[in-house]
């Protein structure tokens, strides 16, 4: 067993963060959050190209750099501690793997170099939604029905993957992934205003688009489930990111502010909350790099992963929600202010807890596979 | 990053698991009301079967019968002994804390003198550190210990001994110098138990178990030679036994606890939704603990720091100790107002989760301080000579 990162993962973590600090800390996140767009094309383009993040997960057939959840989660993570990255989450995540995990290689040919060069953003309009079996889309005839609401950067978004069920389906099967452009006819983006202010979101409405299938007839439920899965897990190492950096941001605040002639963070009660943080912190950092290595592993079951995404995101919503809000109370009366940065974390966290099912949800399905509920048989 | 054994690994479990196979065993679990002596003495033989073996301190440089095992492979050692059972002893204060002090402190006569009766099992060891007056605050420690010719005389009172009633042998801190700061004067001394003028005590405790107890001591001479290293190096030794005895925890796993709370509740037929959440949050905690506990270790391993991670496990495992022993009797329903069952001794053992081996509080002190740099609080003993200190109750 070795639970660590290699040298060359450390220097990738590095690279990362050093391009964050420079191009896209929380001022800036901060700036752009009042804009349309959220992100600044020139930085994107640095950070998907140049530093060649937008390809992470796609092959490096298709112009990626083959690289696993390893990877990613810490590119996410990174991204995470400044609220940084844009449609990164969107395009470099969600729908890259979707790709990945549903349509034929020779459409991965054809799509995923776009993606990879951080020239096509793209986005899975699935996010809100639990499991493929929650989906708000129908197809029928190569057309695409239906209001999907919550759709992460759709409005950034040039190519739009829809998840849609076909007629006369049931549960996961019958469902279909879909693949249009945002121009298309009849598809309406309409940007939608959100808790989180750092991550854009849309709701995509569709009368009749056309549209053209991915992968085999109804066949993307399995696909589109594993890609949930991996993006939960994905998110879980943002969210740890955002924690840490949150935790940081009280503990250094604590150390200088001196009140009753000294330092607060040198008072017991003071601590005490910053190590509860802490300890929240370590354990859903484990979880989220763990569950990372079980999807770096191809062989991993849907289960495994599922049940791994379950306990990495339920952990690091946790742990985020705890860190930001320390972060506000710790700061005092400043740490309440629209000026400070506290709110943006605070904000995000209880977002991501919305975005991929509750941690209750999340609970709910260990629950079964533990053998914990009546009337189902332990699935180990 | 890989949680898969190596090719090494495997091979060595392998080994492990073929010698350890013949020995498995249900796993015995503390429940207060055990023979104690007849336990010792299973656990005596099966150390000397070990010792036979070449298996006794696996964890020990082989120059002093050990094999050297690496972190990862004495976690394997610890895990593959977990799956026969066999967790925990009586014997740890001899072979986890004592032992490697030694190796690291002793003079050769001590070494040769203790290090492989202790490993066959011959010598049982208690710790003496607490006292009435010296909890959270150890170095406060005032049990005197008096030059008299070549050797020492103690006197006073510790607490919180374990398994001191069946003990041959204690390692002893003591106050050789009351006029050093408090950390500075203490002494490191090895104690035959059956010396004249210690009287053992033992402590009933709210499971109605004995696991503690009160030891007194009345001029009692220690030889000199029983001594380790100098008369000022107590604090540092007792250091490096409680770093030793926080990495001989290897064989624990977080999961243990839930798995017997799961058992139960899988016997019952299942568990109500809100209790059922509740479990699988247990779950969530316990998996990332031992995830923890992994990272520490594959850190440790390689010689680097543990990060903070490393200083909020022992409150994590602690809550985690409680929250099962909750949801335990919750699973239980009424039968849980019987006198016994299968969770009345967690439950009444989980409060001194938070107590032993470090507060709570004081935990999380040492995480704040160490793990996140936040100031110390300002300490009033802080160079003061130990005799000049106020003491509990407004004595001196």
């Amino acid at each position: 067993m070795n639970f660590a990162w290699s040298e060359e993962q450390d220097e990738f973590r590095a690279s990362v963060r050093r391009f964050v600090a420079e191009r896209w800390p929380v001022a800036e996140a901060r700036r752009l959050a009042a804009t349309e767009r959220g992100y600044e094309p020139a930085v994107w383009k640095q950070l998907a190209g140049e530093l060649g993040l937008a390809g992470l997960a796609a092959p490096e057939a298709h112009g990626g750099s083959g690289f696993t959840m390893l990877e990613l989660s810490i590119a996410l993570d990174e991204l995470g501690r400044e609220l940084a990255g844009g449609p990164f989450f969107a395009s470099a995540c969600l729908a890259t793997l979707a790709l990945r995990r549903v349509a034929t290689p020779a459409e991965q040919a054809e799509l995923l170099p776009a993606l990879a060069a951080g020239e096509t953003v793209a986005t899975l309009a699935l996010a809100g939604a639990a499991s493929p079996a929650a989906i708000a889309c129908t197809a029928q005839g190569g057309r695409l029905h239906g209001e999907q609401r919550f759709v992460i950067d759709a409005q950034n978004a040039s190519l739009l993957l829809v998840a849609a069920r076909e007629p006369g389906s049931r549960g996961a099967d019958g469902v279909g992934l879909f693949a249009l452009a945002a121009d298309a006819p009849r598809v309406r983006v309409t940007a939608a205003p959100g808790l989180d202010l750092t991550r854009k979101l849309a709701h995509l409405r569709l009368d009749g688009a056309p549209a053209r299938r991915l992968g085999g007839a109804g066949s993307a439920g399995p696909g589109l489930a594993r890609t949930l899965a991996e993006a939960t897990i994905g998110l879980a190492s943002e969210q740890v990111g955002a924690a840490a950096r949150c935790l940081e941001l009280a503990v250094a605040h604590a150390k200088q502010r001196v009140q009753f002639g000294r330092a607060i963070g040198s008072f017991q009660a003071v601590k005490h909350r910053a190590v509860d943080a802490l300890t929240l912190l370590e354990l859903a950092r484990s979880a989220a790099w763990w569950a990372a290595w079980v999807a770096s592993r191809e062989a991993a079951s849907l289960a495994e992963l599922e049940d791994a995404a379950a306990l990495a995101h339920s952990l690091a919503c946790e742990a985020f929600e705890k860190a930001a809000y320390e972060c506000i109370h710790l700061h005092g009366g400043m740490g309440f202010t629209w000026e400070h940065d506290a709110h943006l974390y605070y904000r995000r966290a209880r977002a991501d807890r919305a975005l991929f099912g509750e941690p209750a949800a999340h609970r709910a399905r260990l629950a079964r596979s533990l053998g914990l509920v009546a009337g189902d048989s332990p699935a180990r | 990053m890989d949680f898969d054994d190596s090719p090494e690994d495997a091979a060595f479990r392998a080994e492990v698991r073929a010698f350890l196979a013949p020995h498995a065993r249900e796993a015995l679990r503390y429940r207060g009301g055990h023979d104690l002596a007849a336990l010792l003495a299973e656990q005596r033989a099966w150390q000397r079967t070990l010792f036979t073996a070449g298996w006794a301190v696996p964890g020990w440089p082989p120059a002093y019968g050990g094999r050297g095992l690496s972190a990862g492979q004495r976690q394997i050692w610890g895990e593959e002994l977990r799956r026969i059972g066999r967790m925990g002893s009586m014997l740890s204060g001899g072979l986890d804390m004592l032992g490697p002090t030694l190796i690291e402190h002793g003079s050769e006569a001590q070494k040769a003198r203790f290090l492989e009766p202790t490993a066959r099992g011959d010598i049982v060891w208690c710790q003496l550190f607490s006292e009435p007056g010296a909890g959270s605050d150890l170095a406060s420690l005032a049990t005197r210990a008096v030059r008299d010719g070549e050797g020492w005389i103690v006197n006073g009172q510790k607490v919180w001994s374990s398994f001191a009633n069946h003990a041959d042998m204690g390692f002893l801190l003591a106050r050789t110098d009351p006029k050093a700061p408090k950390h500075a004067g203490i002494g490191f001394f090895l104690v035959d138990m059956k010396t004249p003028g210690i009287e053992v005590r033992p402590l009933i405790e709210m499971t109605g178990g004995n696991h503690f107890n009160e030891v007194f001591f009345a001029d009692v001479r220690v030889p000199g030679e029983n001594l380790v290293a100098g008369p000022g190096a107590g604090w540092g030794l007792a250091r490096t036994t409680l770093r030793h005895e926080r990495l001989s925890i290897g064989s624990f796993s977080a999961l243990d606890p839930f798995e017997r709370v799961a058992r139960a509740v899988r016997e019952r037929g299942g568990a109500e939704p809100v209790l059922a959440d509740e479990i699988a949050h247990l779950y969530t905690i316990s998996k990332a603990v031992d995830l923890l506990s992994a990272r520490v270790r594959t850190s440790l391993a390689r010689g680097q720091d543990p990060g903070p991670g490393a200083l909020v496990l022992k409150n994590a495992v602690s809550d985690v100790m409680l929250r099962a022993a909750d949801l335990g009797m919750r699973v239980l329903g009424a039968d849980a107002l019987a006198a016994d069952g299968a969770f009345h001794h967690d439950f009444l053992f989980a409060p001194s989760m938070h107590i032993g081996g470090g507060t709570e509080e004081v935990v999380k002190g040492v995480a704040a301080e160490q793990g996140l740099g936040l100031p110390r609080e300002p300490d009033a003993s802080k160079g003061v000579p130990f005799d000049a200190l106020p003491r509990s109750g407004g004595r001196r």
